[in-house]
């Protein structure tokens, strides 16, 4: 009760005090009373009592003690005294919390993402035991195939499913489109084909029906699928009754027999809508040779992925024996699932988990510069709290209050940042965040921001404290001192100009990042594509139904629609191609007619495109030989192929290729003949040399999925909106996509744009630490300079020029910017490993980048120091010496 | 009590005992009343210091030994009046008794020849 009554007094102080004047001033009337009658004047009277009453200030406060919680209340008295002291100097505040803010926020949203990454990327049962399985020629990587893997083919799974003893289950998988009919407009679905086992492989039980099962890949089987999560909410409205269902897929009727679960997630496939069977009969027939299954397996305990691989290996060795037509010189690997979703994006998430972490020490040693600044120009202040008597506790408890309440602003700034940052990661572009869906629904991670946290707010309370260490040393001659402190012997002026110089460092080493990122993107955008991306706009359609079943169909139904396209107003050439540039794809092998045949394992290999109408003008590839494909080459004329630049050369050495036969031994019975060259083409990456293209004309390969190219001679939107009435005209039942110009494909391309956002990102963090190493420099040196006004009067007294004075200045800040500088360039020798392949056409020790830096410092410390160094020679000696 | 300038627990102990008596004896006072009877009481010998009284007063208020209440004095004045509550009674027994032995024992280490 008492206690209640306490803590109650505490919220109303100035009841409290007026009730406790009134209790004293009636006493004092009394005594003054009683004197009064006891004869004294009325005037000495008072006096009198008021004198007997003693010092009534110590008194209240000393009664005033024993009716609140004592103790609470002179730590609210330190918070409150903390809050007027932080409202004094706003400035301080705001680079304190701001800097907390910046490193907490940065460093936990960035962290959350690659334990996102590295932990939620395999979302199975026991996924260590995952494994995916590549096959690879047997001859040294090649320049268009630098990992040398390949997907394999149907009846190689069955092999390996037969020969090997390691796997509990091999399965497969292909990513494909597939359009949806019967549900509104015509839909594309991002969609993937698997074998039967698939989903019982993975281990994923789905939350309305079944998976799929053995038979649903027969012969006979009625067609089936299971659907996504996301799909079932989206496009059947999350009806429970949903099993049973009909999609018409593709033109045809297909049961739905299974909706997954919600965290359903398999990277390598993308953000998969619907799972539909492989067709296992089409599948085996189609040959050796036809390889476009992925494949992913199950090791049974105990298994090494290193077993796994050498298992492989003998069955294909086997495989070569048998099957020396298909299977020569080709062996097979597997690699941990796990490493194969995250191993792309771990050259990102190294370089992005680096600059954070620079942000964090950048941040942490700024805190940290400001909490001493503020303790060395408080010395005095310190030294006379310990002179009248202040007990180092009482100093540490009040430092501490002001520590806690800057760490907690910038605490919780740092926590909505890092919420914030969290949700501006997952907002990737669709295509980007499809290799990575673990980005979907990520959230901060707890552990992540509590250690961030503990990091720097720990940083900040330490050296919050650091008065205190000072207030034992100071003595009271030191007050005596105009000066107060001695700048260049102060206690904490050394650690101050070692965290400015750390500070310098660790921006030197974000700046030399940032750099090189920029110029490896700029050397990335100056790449000769080998194609023009002004004004070119492209269309997708995929035929499908039993209407474009008959080739015939799919060559007339494209002839027309690229006739149509050129013929639009605006329209200056048109064509179309199986795969867009940057599309990549598949490759075959093929042998030159007339040159004796190498070893399989040599046998060149090159991509394969259909193209129609005027494909090379309207993408504005240069052709160096011959002529292009056209109407003429038919199903009646003789074949005709026109070649990549690169693979003339390579097949045909100096010597013309128009003439030549080629023969692809998928279909060895057909001679194709060269009637042109056009100019290479990265067909894969922007990064990635352009690879060994042949195209054909769709008349004579049918295709059945093409992109229409169109060159505009003006405005490209108006153009596709033109073509887009023109297919609504021919088939309004066919969806249209991937719509949009080239120019904005290889804007979004992951080479590009990865980079692009690294950049923006290291750049970001470059010039926040700068403006926080600037001011840091700033500060010390206009302290060096106000310690050191006696000094410098004196200099200026015997004769020293005020420019001399300024050199004096400027040269201490350019030494310690100097050492600094040279800290962050011997650290940025390590940028090479952390950024790795992200360097493009620049070596991680790149003069022009050092440079650049070391001059953007120069200038930078050079400001910096300008205005102190103004200050110090316009210092009056007069009034410096006289007032000493 | 003007004599010892020296705070220690002897001493408080004895305006807490001088205090609970006054009051349990002549009932609710005010400060000021009850330093006038203590002097008048002990024929001049104690004089208790303001700067002891009110801290001490407001303390053995919180300890639930007094209860205070403002009221009127006969000359119509605003005072804050003190009276003992049953803890305090209680209190008070138990400082009797410490006292009686405290003065025991001083005594005989006095007369100790």
């Amino acid at each position: 009760m008492t206690w209640f009554r306490r803590l109650i007094n505490l919220a109303r102080p100035n009841q409290l005090a007026r009730d406790i004047d009134r209790e004293m001033a009636f006493h004092i009337a009394e005594r003054a009373e009683e004197l009064r009658r006891a004869g004294m004047p009325e005037g000495d009277a008072l006096l009198e009592a008021r004198r007997r009453f003693g010092n009534r200030t110590l008194l209240s406060e000393r009664t005033r003690d024993a009716d609140v919680v004592t103790w609470l209340d002179s730590v609210l008295g330190d918070l409150r005294y903390a809050v007027r002291g932080m409202r004094r100097s706003p400035g301080f505040v705001l680079v304190a919390v701001g800097s907390l803010a910046l490193g907490i926020g940065a460093t936990s949203a960035m962290l959350s993402v690659a334990m996102g990454a590295l932990l939620g990327s395999v979302p199975f049962p026991d996924p260590d035991r995952l494994v995916h399985v590549w096959e690879r020629p047997e001859t040294p990587a090649t320049p268009q195939n630098p990992a040398a893997r390949a997907p394999a083919s149907y009846p190689e799974l069955l092999d390996w499913r037969d020969g090997s003893r390691v796997f509990v289950a091999l399965e497969g998988y292909d990513e494909t489109n597939v359009t949806l009919s019967n549900l509104g407009e015509p839909v594309r679905l991002q969609g993937a084909r698997v074998t039967a086992g698939f989903l019982a492989m993975l281990g994923v039980r789905p939350v309305l029906g079944r998976g799929l099962a053995r038979g649903d890949d027969g012969p006979g089987s009625a067609p089936v699928a299971v659907v996504s999560h996301g799909f079932w909410r989206r496009r059947l409205g999350g009806d429970p009754a949903a099993i049973g269902r009909t999609l018409t897929i593709d033109g045809r009727a297909v049961t739905v027999v299974g909706v997954l679960p919600r965290d359903f997630l398999f990277a390598p496939a993308g953000d998969v809508e619907v799972l539909l069977p492989v067709d296992a009969a089409a599948a085996r027939t189609s040959g050796r040779s036809s390889r476009w299954m992925r494949v992913v397996g199950r090791l049974r305990d105990g298994v090494s992925v290193d077993r796994a691989s050498a298992d492989l290996a003998a069955i294909m060795r086997r495989l070569a024996a048998q099957y020396p037509e298909t299977n020569a010189g080709r062996a097979a690997y597997a690699v941990s699932l796990r490493e194969e979703i995250v191993g792309p994006v771990r050259p990102l998430l190294l370089a992005l988990g680096g600059a954070v972490g620079l942000m964090l020490l950048v941040a942490c040693t700024n805190v940290a510069s400001l909490f001493l600044a503020r303790a060395i120009a408080r010395g005095r202040e310190f030294a006379v709290r310990a002179a009248i008597g202040a007990g180092r506790g009482r100093i540490v408890r009040q430092l501490l209050a002001e520590s806690v309440l800057v760490a907690a602003v910038g605490g919780a700034a740092g926590a909505a940042l890092a919420w914030a940052g969290v949700a501006w990661l997952a907002t990737l572009p669709l295509h980007v965040a499809d290799r990575m869906p673990f980005l979907r629904g990520l959230t901060v991670d707890a552990g992540v921001l509590g250690a961030t946290m503990a990091v720097a707010l720990g940083t900040g309370v330490a050296f919050g404290m650091t008065p205190a260490l000072h207030a034992g040393r100071l003595s009271l001659a030191l007050l005596g001192r105009r000066d107060g402190v001695d700048g260049r012997g102060t206690p904490g002026g050394r650690a101050w100009r070692a965290l400015i110089a750390a500070q310098i460092a660790f921006t030197t080493v974000l700046l030399v990042g940032a750099g090189l990122m920029a110029r490896s993107l700029t050397a990335l955008l100056r790449v000769d594509l080998g194609f023009e991306t002004g004004r070119v706009v492209t269309m997708r359609l995929a035929l499908a139904g039993s209407r474009y079943e008959p080739p015939a169909a799919q060559q007339r139904f494209f002839e027309t629609l690229v006739a149509r396209a050129r013929a639009l107003p605006g329209a200056r050439a048109a064509g179309a191609v199986s795969n867009v540039p940057l599309a990549g794809g598949g490759s075959t092998t093929l042998h030159v007619d007339g040159v004796p045949e190498p070893r399989a394992a040599a046998r060149p290999e090159a991509m394969l495109r259909g193209v129609a109408g005027d494909y090379f003008r309207a993408m504005g590839i240069r052709l160096v030989e011959g002529r292009a494909l056209g109407p003429r080459d038919d199903s009646a004329a003789v074949p005709a192929i026109v070649v990549s630049e690169g693979l003339a050369r390579r097949l045909f050495g100096p010597g013309p290729a128009v003439g030549r036969r080629v023969r692809f031994y998928a279909s060895p019975a057909t001679a194709w003949t060269v009637v042109g060259v056009v100019a290479d083409v990265r067909a894969a990456s922007l990064d990635a040399p352009a690879p060994p293209i042949i195209y054909r004309s769709h008349l004579q390969a049918p295709e059945n999925r093409m992109t229409v190219v169109v060159r505009a001679a003006g405005d490209p939107s108006a153009l596709l909106t033109a073509m887009r009435r023109e297919m609504r005209t021919l088939d309004p039942l066919l969806p249209v996509y991937e719509v949009g110009t080239m120019a904005e494909r290889v804007a979004s391309a992951p080479a590009v744009y990865l980079r692009r956002y690294l950049l923006a990102l290291l750049g970001g963090f470059a010039l926040v630490a700068t403006l926080l190493a600037a001011f840091g420099l700033y500060g010390v040196i206009a302290y060096a300079v106000a310690r050191r006004a006696r000094e410098m009067g004196i200099r200026a007294a015997l004769g020293a020029t005020p420019r001399s004075i300024v050199m004096l200045v400027l040269r201490q800040g350019a030494t310690l910017a100097a050492f600094g500088f040279a800290a962050g360039l011997a650290a940025s020798g390590a940028l090479g490993r952390v950024l790795g392949t992200l360097l493009y056409g620049v070596r991680a020790t790149d003069q022009l980048t050092y440079g650049a830096v070391a001059a953007l410092l120069a200038g930078v410390t050079l400001l910096a120091s300008l205005v102190p160094a103004r200050r110090a020679a316009r210092v009056d000696p007069a009034e410096v010496l006289r007032a000493e | 009590m003007t004599v010892a300038k020296t705070r220690n627990d002897i001493l408080q102990g004895t305006l807490a005992l001088l205090v609970l008596r006054t009051l349990a004896a002549s009932g609710p006072m005010h400060g000021y009343a009850i330093t006038s009877h203590i002097h008048r009481v002990s024929g001049e010998l104690l004089r208790v210091e303001e700067g002891s009284l009110y801290p001490a007063l407001h303390r053995m208020e919180q300890d639930g030994w007094l209860r205070a209440s403002w009221g009127r004095t006969e000359t119509d004045r605003e005072a804050r009046f003190y009276e003992v509550t049953a803890k305090g009674r209680r209190q008070l027994a138990i400082e009797r008794e410490s006292w009686a032995r405290l003065t025991e024992g001083v005594g005989r280490v006095l007369g100790y020849a």
